[in-house]
């Protein structure tokens, strides 16, 4: 079976060793996983964590730059492989490279036969996101442009404002990434590897109206069979909408600008620390507390979906 | 009188307090009728503060993208008559491309480095300087003075720890520690350690005659 590697990269200070103790203390990483260390910064994954956890640790040269390149952790990664034959191999690298190098790596050469590119995360620290990308070369926007999924650190200390304009940045560099814009202190480590490991839940999760379709094809409810055939619109941001604003917007479904609108779901962050789930069908929604996700996600399900406007509405 | 442009480099990583020295700098060492320009290479949250209706001080910010070449160097040299240079370097390149132009055949006819300062944020030095070493350690070893900032935030071993790093590092730097890069006034010995006062005076008004 193919190794499954996670990359978490990110400037130094960004939080990527903080993310990846977090994912150990809540038993994510309980298989054969073994971290490969390209940066060595004031947090470190210690002896007691890993003892408990059953993980090991290789440390790559004395984290200069140049030793990011494809010679250090190819040879790094086949040594892993071999002493310890590993179900899971977590890469921290160094936080000046760039992640296209990284990627290189495992996907050109005979590694990838047996690796499998599982998260590919890049962390982004909020308060200094405007500062570095003013000041920083090719590799800052290199790691946001190839990853799956940007992490935001330190978002318990910005306003939503802030978060929406980070947001708007990271869109324009990388436009298929998902982006965490909620603190990690109300995620937990599953929240945060469901988004990074794309598992499109939002379509699978919210299910409160049980009464039966008359659209066959909706009794299931697998995300494949609905898009077989319907449209979907997905909209996710650090956005707060409020109870009265949901119940207000929800309703305008109905209005054919929007295309044939058939359902719509969503989890929302209506509050600092509120958040609920929310199922519309034509003529009725029902919502319901729920625990925090990474961000705010509705989808829409329809067809001839008016995706402009779409997003005009909830943007607005 | 033919003079040569007076260069000083102001080095460090990102939010190290550079600008907020290259302010301090401007209040204490210039005198009536110098011409400075500064070079911003690098641009931070702080911002220059200089009184725009002296004429003399000049400022110009270069992106990310642009770099300082040796005819740029020369058109600014030639579009404002600076007795004094003072470049923010952009933290993130290697300083012997700057040391590089400087020495070149045309540059060193019109211009010489007086000066290089490196600050560093004490809170960050460790991480920083093990991480990126090939970046950061050329402007700490070449500079003549270096200034350790915002103690406040860490304990005098660690500052211990830091300077014995640097010496190692740099053998003839001026080190001082300060604990807050917003009180420069009150914490930096001034009068012994910069370029002013009577002996530059002098020197400025042999240059002018």
């Amino acid at each position: 079976m193919a190794i499954q590697l996670d990359v978490f990269s990110g400037f130094l200070g960004s939080g990527k060793t903080t993310l990846i103790k977090k994912l150990i203390e809540e038993r994510i990483y309980n298989a054969k996983a073994v971290i490969i260390e390209n940066e060595f910064g004031e947090v470190s994954v210690d002896g007691k964590i890993l003892k408990d956890s059953n993980l090991n640790v290789k440390e790559l040269s004395s984290g200069c730059i140049c030793c990011s390149l494809s010679g250090d952790f190819k040879k790094a990664i086949q040594e892993v492989i071999e002493k310890y034959s590993p179900e899971r191999i977590i890469i921290e690298p160094s936080g000046v490279g760039k992640l296209s190098d990284i990627l290189k790596v495992v996907k050109e050469s005979e590694l990838r036969s047996v690796i499998n590119l599982n998260m590919l995360i890049t962390i982004v620290d909020g308060l200094k996101f405007h500062l570095y990308l003013a000041n920083f070369g090719d590799f800052y926007k290199n790691q946001i442009a190839n990853c799956k999924t940007v992490i935001i650190s330190r978002s318990q200390m910005l306003s939503e404002k802030k978060l929406i304009e980070i947001s708007k940045e990271i869109v324009k560099i990388n436009a298929s990434a998902n982006i965490v814009t909620t603190p990690w202190d109300k995620l937990s480590g599953s929240n945060i590897v469901d988004a990074a490991e794309q598992r499109d839940i939002i379509l699978n999760k919210v299910n409160i109206i049980k009464k039966p379709q008359n659209i066959g094809v909706l009794r299931k409810e697998s995300a494949g069979s609905a898009r077989d055939v319907f449209d979907s619109w997905g909209f996710e941001s650090p956005r707060i909408f409020n109870r009265s604003t949901l119940e207000k917007i929800l309703p305008r479904l109905e209005n054919t600008i929007f295309g044939n609108v058939v359902r719509a779901k969503g989890i929302v962050k209506t509050g600092q620390d509120t958040w609920i789930q929310f199922d519309y069908v034509p003529g009725e929604f029902e919502v319901k507390a729920t625990s925090p996700d990474y961000a705010t996600r509705i989808c829409v399900i329809g067809t001839e979906l008016n995706k402009g406007s779409l997003s005009q509405l909830f943007s607005d | 009188m033919h003079f040569r442009v007076e260069v000083e480099l102001i080095t460090g990583f990102i939010s190290s307090g550079k600008t907020k020295f290259i302010n301090y700098l401007l209040d204490e060492t210039w005198i009536e009728g110098e011409r400075i320009l500064i070079i911003q290479c690098e641009k931070g949250n702080t911002e220059i503060m200089y009184n725009s209706a002296n004429n003399c001080i000049h400022k110009k910010s270069l992106s990310s993208e642009e770099g300082l070449s040796i005819n740029k160097i020369k058109s600014l040299i030639a579009l404002y008559s600076p007795h004094r240079i003072i470049i923010e370097q952009n933290g993130t390149e290697n300083i012997e491309g700057l040391l590089d132009l400087f020495s070149s055949k045309e540059l060193i006819k019109l211009c010489t480095i007086t000066t290089i300062f490196h600050m560093i944020d004490g809170a960050t030095y460790d991480i920083f300087y093990n991480n990126m070493a090939s970046i950061l350690i050329p402007a700490l070893s070449m500079s003549n003075m270096i200034l350790i900032n915002n103690t406040n935030s860490i304990s005098k071993a660690t500052i211990s720890k830091i300077k014995n790093s640097i010496e190692k590092k740099n053998l003839d730097g001026f080190i001082i520690v300060i604990s807050d890069i917003n009180r420069l006034k009150e914490e930096l010995p001034g009068d012994k350690l910069l370029d002013k006062g009577l002996l530059k005076k002098v020197r400025f008004f042999f240059k002018n005659i």
